[in-house]
């Protein structure tokens, strides 16, 4: 017999991703570890726990368990707010140019709700905003087919000309009209 | 990413599916089979 579940709406969370070419078309990425978002696909969480971990107490990582799991830090990560994902993006004098995207998310299966967010067993995007990269201003047209690509996900995709990914997270935590759908 | 303090742990199962999947092409359905012809009654016999 199936447990009953405690909700039947998913909750929405906030993440950041990098911009990756998989096969020829961008695709989303998660920061952490090397995990590809498939357009049309829920991501799974899965805890990649390795050996090494153990080296690394603070992290708390069991492996051979479904994810997420309380005593872990496994599963699909969101922030509750938008400005708590300014810890994620390099400082601007990093040499680290990645395309970054920001997006609300779709979290459910088992959760665990934390003070700031959520770790969930399923996720996927509900909306995506693409900032220029921080340091590259890389041509318009160029953006436009990264957000012809991430339209594989069927989900609203937004193109945020002139901003880095920083002014995109003040932008939309200000509730600018500018990042409205 | 810190999500802070573990609050508490539940399970969401949506009724809608939060995946937009992918539509698939409706496949032409075979045409059902024709109905058996009905033989007429036969006339009654005086």
């Amino acid at each position: 017999m199936r447990p009953v579940p405690d909700y039947l709406e998913p909750v929405h969370g906030w993440r950041l991703w990098s911009v990756v070419d998989a096969g020829g078309r961008s695709r989303l990425q998660s920061l952490v570890c090397p995990s590809i978002w498939w357009p049309r696909h829920e991501l799974v969480a899965t805890c990649e726990a390795s050996p090494r971990d153990s080296l690394r107490p603070w992290r708390r990582r069991m492996p051979g368990h479904a994810a997420p799991e309380s005593r872990c830090t496994c599963g699909v990560h969101a922030m509750e707010r938008v400005r708590h994902l300014g810890t994620y993006v390099p400082p601007a004098a990093s040499r680290l140019v990645v395309q970054r995207a920001v997006g609300r998310v779709a979290l459910w299966g088992e959760v665990i709700e934390g003070s700031r967010g959520w770790r969930a067993a399923c996720a996927y995007p509900a909306e995506i905003w693409i900032p220029h990269a921080d340091l590259r201003r890389q041509p318009v047209s160029e953006l436009e087919d990264i957000a012809l690509d991430l339209a594989d996900y069927g989900v609203p995709v937004h193109i945020c000309d002139g901003m880095t990914a920083r002014e995109v997270i003040a932008a939309l935590a200000a509730g600018s009209p500018r990042m409205a759908a | 990413m810190d999500i802070g303090k573990p609050l508490r742990i539940y399970t969401i199962e949506p009724v809608e599916d939060p995946v937009p999947r992918p539509q698939r092409t409706p496949r032409e359905e075979p045409a059902p089979p024709p109905a058996p012809r009905k033989e007429p009654d036969p006339a009654p016999t005086p």
